[in-house]
C-alpha cells in the first residue's frame, strides 16, 4: 500500500506542478513564499487541466504512460514562467489572522480533512457506480492500453454510460500508471483529495471578501457534512463534479466582483471541467454561464459568451470520438427527440412536483447536509432585500437553475420516478447544495450590508 | 452512555466555547449583528457536529482497514459469494486478451463479469468471440454444447 500511495502522491504532484504553472501566469501566485496559500486552489487548477487534456490523449490514442503524463505537466508548468502581467496579484493576500477562533476552526478543518483522506485510503470499491463504471474505464483505460473501442464503444457496455465523458476515470488511470498497478483502494484517495482542496480553497479564494472567522467556519460546516463524507471517498464523480462546479461559479462570482479577466480563464476551466466529468454537468454549465452573462453587464458580456464557448468546445474531441465510433449518446434515458413534445412532457406534468419536491427533501435533509441549504437560503432572502441584492440574485439563480435541470431530468427521462429518486436523488443535490456550501460566507456578507446601509442612513 | 457519545457530549462546551469566540470576534470587528447571528449559528452547527463526523470516519477506517484483501478486491460483490469463486475460475480459464460473449441472468452478475475479466473484451453476439459464457442463477437445466461447468451454473465453451 505505501508503494501504491507514493505512486498516487507522485501523479498528484505532477498536477499540482502543472497548477501551478498556470496559476503563476494567472496571478494566483508570483513569489515562491505565496504559493503555500495557494496551493489547494493551484491543484484544483491543476487536475482540471490535466484531467481535460488526458481525455484529449486518450481520443488521439495515447495510453497515458508515465512519460507522457510529466511532459503534459511540465508543458503545463512551464506557462508559470511566462512573465507575469504587472497590474498586481488576481487575489488579494489573505489577512494575516491571529485570532484564536479562526485558528481553532483552521485546525478543526484540517483535522476533518486528514480524516476524510485516511478514510478514502483503505476505503473498499463498494459503490455499484464506482466500481461498475468509473473506476471500471479507469481499469480499462490503464489495462488495454487506452481508449480500446471494444469497450468504450462495445455494445455489451453500453449500459455503463459509454457516453460519459472521461476525466475521472482519466485521473484515476493516471493514479493507476504512476501507481504501477490497479489498487482500487488507495485510488478513493484521488476524489478524495478534490473535495479536500475545495474545502482548502474556498477561504482563499474569497478573501478581501469575507471575514476569515466566517470562510473557515463555512469550509467546516461543508467539509463535516454527512453526505460530503460519504461521498468524498466513495469513488463516484458526483463530489467531483460538485467541486468543479463549486470552483466554476466562486471564481465567476469573483470575475463579476473583481473584473480580473484571469478569473474568467478560470470559469472557463473548470467549466470545462465540469463538462469532462459527468454528462449532468452540461446544464449546470449553461446555466452558471447563462446567470453569467446576464449578470455581466453590457460591457463584459462578449467576455462571458466567450468563455462559455470556450468551455463548451473543450468537450468536442470526446464528441466526436463517440460520433465516429458509433456510440449511442442518447443512452436511452433522455428521449431528447422528446424534450419539447408538449403531448409527451403534458402526460409526465405530475413527475414534476414528485421529483422536485423530493430533491429538496434530500437537499434540507440536516442528516446529509446540516444546515448549508436553509442558513443560504436565509442568507439569500436577507441579501436579496437589502444592498447586495446581485449577489444573492447570481447564487439563487445558479442554484435554482442547476436544480430546474436536474427536475427536468427527471420529467423527461424514461426510467420510471420511482428509480429516480431511488438511485441518483441523494447524489444529483451534491452540486445545488455544495455551491450553496461555498457562496454561504458571501451570502453572509451581503446579508449584513443591510443593516450596515440602515445604519448610515 | 457509551464512550461515542461521551466523547460527543463532552466536546459540545468546547464547540461552544469556539462558536463564541467566533460571536465576539466578529462583534469586535463590526461586522453587524446579521453577520454575527449567522457565522456565529454556521461554526456552532459545524463545531457541534464534527465530532460526529470524525468518530464516523475514524469508524470506518477502521472497519475498512481490518478487511481482508479478498474482501477488499471483491468488495462490489460482497453479497454473493459464488460470483467472486466463478470469476476466479473464468480468470483461470480465459487467457488475457481473449474476447467472450457474456449471457447472464442479471445486469450485476454481467457489470461485476466486465470489470473483473478486464483485460479481457467482452463482444456482443456475432461478435466472433474467443470464448461464450453462459451464467445462469441456478445449476442445472439444458448444458450449452459443448460446455463445461465450472461453477454452479456458470458455464464456459471455446468458439471452434
Amino acid at each position: 500500500m505505501i508503494a501504491h500511495l507514493l505512486g498516487l502522491a507522485a501523479a498528484n504532484l505532477c498536477f499540482l506542478a502543472a497548477g501551478a504553472g498556470m496559476g503563476r501566469a494567472l496571478g494566483l501566485w508570483r513569489a515562491p513564499r505565496e504559493l503555500p496559500g495557494v496551493a489547494a486552489p493551484v491543484y484544483l487548477v491543476g487536475v482540471a487541466a490535466v484531467g481535460i487534456l488526458a481525455e484529449w490523449a486518450l481520443v488521439a490514442g495515447l495510453d497515458l504512460a508515465r512519460w507522457q503524463v510529466v511532459a503534459g505537466c511540465a508543458a503545463l508548468a512551464a506557462t508559470g514562467l511566462l512573465p507575469a502581467r504587472g497590474d498586481g496579484p488576481t487575489l488579494p493576500s489573505p489577512a494575516r489572522v491571529r485570532a484564536r477562533a479562526v485558528m481553532a476552526l483552521q485546525a478543526a478543518v484540517a483535522l476533518i480533512v486528514a480524516l476524510l483522506l485516511i478514510d478514502a485510503v483503505y476505503r473498499p470499491l463498494a459503490e455499484w457506480d464506482a466500481w461498475a463504471m468509473w473506476t471500471m474505464k479507469a481499469k480499462a483505460i490503464t489495462l488495454l492500453g487506452g481508449l480500446d473501442a471494444g469497450v468504450f464503444a462495445g455494445v455489451p457496455y453500453r449500459h455503463l454510460h459509454l457516453d460519459y465523458p472521461l476525466l475521472l476515470p482519466a485521473v484515476e488511470a493516471i493514479g493507476f500508471r504512476f501507481m504501477g498497478a490497479i489498487d482500487t483502494q488507495v485510488i478513493h484517495l484521488q476524489a478524495a483529495l478534490l473535495t479536500a482542496a475545495l474545502v482548502l480553497s474556498l477561504p482563499r479564494l474569497l478573501a478581501g471578501r469575507v471575514p476569515p472567522v466566517v470562510a473557515w467556519a463555512s469550509a467546516l460546516l461543508i467539509a463535516v457534512a454527512p453526505s460530503l463524507v460519504d461521498q468524498a471517498g466513495a469513488g463516484l464523480a458526483d463530489a467531483p463534479l460538485a467541486v468543479f462546479f463549486a470552483m466554476a461559479a466562486v471564481c465567476a462570482w469573483r470575475w463579476l466582483a473583481d473584473g480580473r479577466d484571469e478569473m474568467l480563464v478560470l470559469v472557463a476551466l473548470f467549466a470545462a471541467a465540469v463538462l469532462a466529468t459527468k454528462r449532468e454537468g452540461t446544464p449546470f454549465v449553461v446555466a452558471l454561464i447563462v446567470v453569467l452573462v446576464v449578470a455581466a453587464g453590457r460591457g463584459r458580456r462578449l467576455a462571458a459568451v466567450g468563455a462559455g464557448v470556450a468551455a463548451l468546445a473543450t468537450a468536442v474531441p470526446w464528441q466526436l470520438w463517440l460520433h465516429a465510433n458509433g456510440v449511442d449518446t442518447s443512452n436511452g434515458e433522455i428521449p431528447y427527440a422528446k424534450v419539447i413534445d408538449p403531448g409527451y412532457l403534458a402526460g409526465r406534468l405530475g413527475r414534476i412536483p414528485t421529483g422536485a419536491g423530493s430533491l429538496v427533501w434530500h437537499a434540507l435533509q440536516p442528516g446529509a447536509w446540516l444546515v448549508i441549504v436553509p442558513a443560504a437560503a436565509v442568507a439569500v432572502v436577507l441579501a436579496a432585500r437589502g444592498g447586495e441584492r446581485r449577489t444573492a440574485v447570481f447564487v439563487a439563480a445558479v442554484a435554482c437553475l442547476v436544480l430546474v435541470s436536474v427536475v427536468w431530468a427527471y420529467w423527461v427521462g424514461r426510467p420510471s420516478l420511482h428509480y429516480y429518486l431511488q438511485h441518483s436523488a441523494r447524489r444529483v443535490v451534491t452540486t445545488p447544495v455544495v455551491l450553496l456550501g461555498a457562496f454561504l460566507p458571501v451570502l453572509v456578507v451581503a446579508a449584513s450590508r443591510r443593516r450596515a446601509g440602515d445604519r448610515t442612513s | 452512555m457509551t464512550p461515542r457519545l461521551l466523547a460527543e457530549v463532552a466536546w459540545q462546551p468546547i464547540g461552544v466555547a469556539i462558536a463564541y469566540g467566533v460571536w465576539r470576534l466578529l462583534g469586535r470587528d463590526g461586522a453587524g449583528r446579521v453577520m454575527q447571528v449567522l457565522g456565529t449559528a454556521i461554526a456552532f452547527v459545524a463545531l457541534a457536529w464534527l465530532p460526529v463526523a470524525a468518530i464516523d470516519l475514524a469508524a470506518r477506517t477502521r472497519h475498512d482497514a481490518r478487511l481482508s484483501q479478498a474482501a477488499v478486491e471483491n468488495a462490489g460483490a460482497i453479497h454473493s459469494r459464488g460470483l467472486v469463486h466463478a470469476i476466479a475460475r473464468l480468470r483461470a480459464t480465459i487467457p488475457v486478451g481473449d474476447t467472450y460473449q457474456l449471457s447472464a441472468y442479471s445486469s450485476r452478475v454481467s457489470f461485476w463479469a466486465y470489470t473483473s475479466l478486464l483485460p479481457r473484451i467482452a463482444v456482443g453476439p456475432g461478435g466472433g468471440a474467443d470464448w461464450r459464457i453462459v451464467w445462469r442463477r441456478h445449476p442445472g437445466g439444458a448444458t450449452p454444447a459443448g460446455a463445461r461447468e465450472l461453477a454452479p451454473g456458470v458455464w464456459v465453451v471455446r468458439a471452434p
